[in-house]
């Protein structure tokens, strides 16, 4: 037989701040986040970029601000909330907990200076984007080591061996975080002094960066679980062989640490290119196979799609899966590769705002109700994203390059043009459905508790 | 099949591909290539030699080419069908050359020797895939294959 649906145990009012604390802290970085990106707009209007106090620098200083909040630290934030309902109850538990979430909100403060200061190199290397001033990298720092306290209490969890799967789950995402913190540090410790920052920026963030794919993956594969659940009254797959697809990702993360050393240089093409292959061989799939069972049981019915539970789930995995079939057809460096991770990724996003909407606000007592803005703030994001990506694909497929703005595009088709035409038009719908969700999330996280949950 | 054969399956398929990844570091990735040091001078006047900037048109054989934040230099114009070898140096920072779907990392001092067949006709894509600056993705080398 098949464990009952997960509910998670009723938190004491501990659990409950730090969980409040957590899901502020992600929702809040995407809130600046979506700041930043105002001002990256401003900056480069004509006549209104005279008027800001800020150098010419500062769009990229923006920009990788901009990516390590609302990625970076919204997954790692997320699953710092999702870390209290699976932890093991007791007082270390619960002070490696607030420990780990005040450290994790001093090292958003912290990195933030930069870019508001307008100072340090920016640096627009994959994965997690830096900006080269010491006071970034001390912010990521604490952030990460926060964060980690949090993860360092689920390994007691493992040890238990849980047959529920969100538990087990969500276990797992603290030992892959855990790896990637290792290969982030083992790098840093590995790459010579006197390295030019690019390319220091790119291989330290390089290997941790891959295995935080897994990460992300991770997070949506427990959201598809926990939402199938109380959608459906069903998981999405038999619990054994979801906890089996959960341990596959954790062991590809638990032994991406020994590539540092069978893996050559740090710094040499070998290395690079093995932890490009992670993807293609250690992260397909788990996500396929819960994917498949998230697939069957949407097919199944009943479809609501007024649920935000139901559109999380069939968003997510509509996004995800072009996204990472898209991951099949990469040109070297043309715009089908953000059109694949800005697919994936929006996937992951929207099953993680459904972990909020769904789960997290009604645990903290903060219903999001049943007006047309939830169901409005998905269908904008999941088809923006969409929409967003198959622009990206078009566009890169006729050789637009990555990463590129105005005149360094070469927009020189009316296909090209079209193409990125209908990434703007994407960008525009799911930046509409982001600030709705933002907007919705804060409110509630905000204001005053509405209902107790006992 | 029941669950618990599956999660075996998945388990398995994942220990083989994880011992697939850990054994197969290198791949058919990275573009064959001979390497040997150099001062910068003396590739400066092989390079001189052919011909250092603007478009330049060269016979089968060696062949010379610069990269450099964030550009390749020169242009090249290669006759169709032609067997060349590309001398590659990079006079700053770590770049790398993509050419097709293989690539070879560019280290300042060492000269990277790459055997390349003109097609017929087109163009042959070099650009940088070892992220190197807020240029990077501009680093893109012309080589048009011209009759």
């Amino acid at each position: 037989m098949w464990p009952h649906p997960w509910m998670p145990e009723p938190l004491s009012p501990g659990r409950r701040a730090e969980l409040r604390g957590w899901a502020l802290l992600a929702v809040g970085s995407l809130a600046v986040a979506g700041a930043l990106a105002l001002l990256l707009g401003l900056s480069r209007t004509p006549k209104v970029q005279d008027w800001l106090p800020w150098g010419p620098h500062f769009f990229y200083r923006a920009l990788v601000t901009h990516v390590t909040l609302s990625l970076t630290v919204w997954f790692l934030a997320g699953l710092g909330a999702l870390s209290v309902l699976a932890a093991t109850a007791g007082a270390w538990a619960d002070r490696l907990g607030r420990l780990g979430l005040g450290l994790g909100s001093l090292g958003v403060v912290i990195l933030l200076i930069p870019a508001l200061a307008d100072q340090g190199e920016p640096s627009l290397n994959n994965y997690v984007p830096v900006v080269s001033h010491p006071l970034f990298y001390v912010g990521l720092g604490i952030h990460a080591l926060g964060v980690a306290l949090a993860c360092l209490r689920l390994l007691p969890v493992l040890l238990a061996r849980p047959r529920q799967p969100v538990v087990f789950g969500i276990a797992c995402g603290g030992v892959v975080t855990l790896a990637a913190l290792a290969c982030f540090g083992i790098a840093w410790v590995l790459i010579p002094a006197g390295t030019d920052p690019d390319l220091f920026n790119e291989r330290v963030f390089w290997g941790g960066g891959h295995v935080l794919q897994l990460l992300n993956t991770l997070i949506l594969m427990v959201a598809w679980q926990i939402l199938c659940e109380r959608e459906f009254g069903a998981p999405p797959v038999a619990p054994v062989l979801a906890n089996a697809c959960f341990a596959a990702l954790a062991l590809f993360a638990l032994a991406s640490p020994l590539i540092y050393v069978l893996g050559g240089d740090v710094l040499g093409l070998a290395h690079r290119q093995i932890f490009t292959r992670l993807l293609w061989v250690g992260l397909p799939l788990p996500p396929l196979v819960l994917g498949l069972g998230t697939a069957l049981q949407l097919a199944r019915g009943p479809r609501d799609w007024r649920s935000p539970a139901f559109l999380a789930l069939a968003l997510s995995l509509v996004v995800f899966g072009i996204g990472g079939f898209a991951g099949f057809f990469l040109g070297v460096a043309d715009t089908r590769t953000p059109s694949h991770y800005h697919a994936v990724i929006g996937g992951v996003q929207l099953g993680l705002m459904g972990l909020v909407l769904v789960v997290i606000l009604p645990l903290l007592g903060r219903e999001a109700g049943k007006g047309r803005a939830v169901p409005l703030q998905f269908h904008l994001y999941g088809w923006g994203q969409l929409v967003h990506a198959l622009g990206f694909f078009l566009a890169g497929a006729a050789g637009v390059p990555r990463k590129t703005t105005g005149i360094d595009q070469g927009l020189d088709t009316l296909w090209k043009k079209v193409s990125m035409g209908v990434v703007g038009m994407g960008t525009g719908l799911a930046v509409l459905g982001g600030i709705i969700f933002v907007w919705m999330a804060l409110v509630r996280l905000l204001g005053r508790q509405e209902t107790r949950n006992e | 099949m029941n669950s618990r054969m599956a999660a075996t399956l998945v388990l398995l398929a994942s220990l083989i591909l994880l011992a697939g990844w850990l054994a197969g570091r290198t791949g058919s990735d990275i573009l064959p290539s001979t390497a040997y040091r150099v001062e910068g001078s003396d590739f400066g006047a092989r390079l001189a030699a052919q011909g250092a900037s603007g478009v330049v048109r060269v016979p089968p054989g060696d062949v010379y080419m610069t990269a450099r934040r964030w550009e390749f230099s020169p242009a090249l114009e290669l006759a169709p069908g032609g067997a060349y070898r590309l001398h590659l140096l990079s006079e700053d920072v770590v770049h790398s050359a993509a050419i097709g779907d293989a690539e070879v990392l560019l280290e300042p001092g060492t000269v990277r020797v790459v055997s390349l067949t003109a097609p017929p006709s087109g163009r042959v894509r070099i650009q940088c895939a070892e992220y190197c600056g807020l240029g990077h993705t501009k680093m893109i080398g012309s080589i048009e294959v011209v009759p």
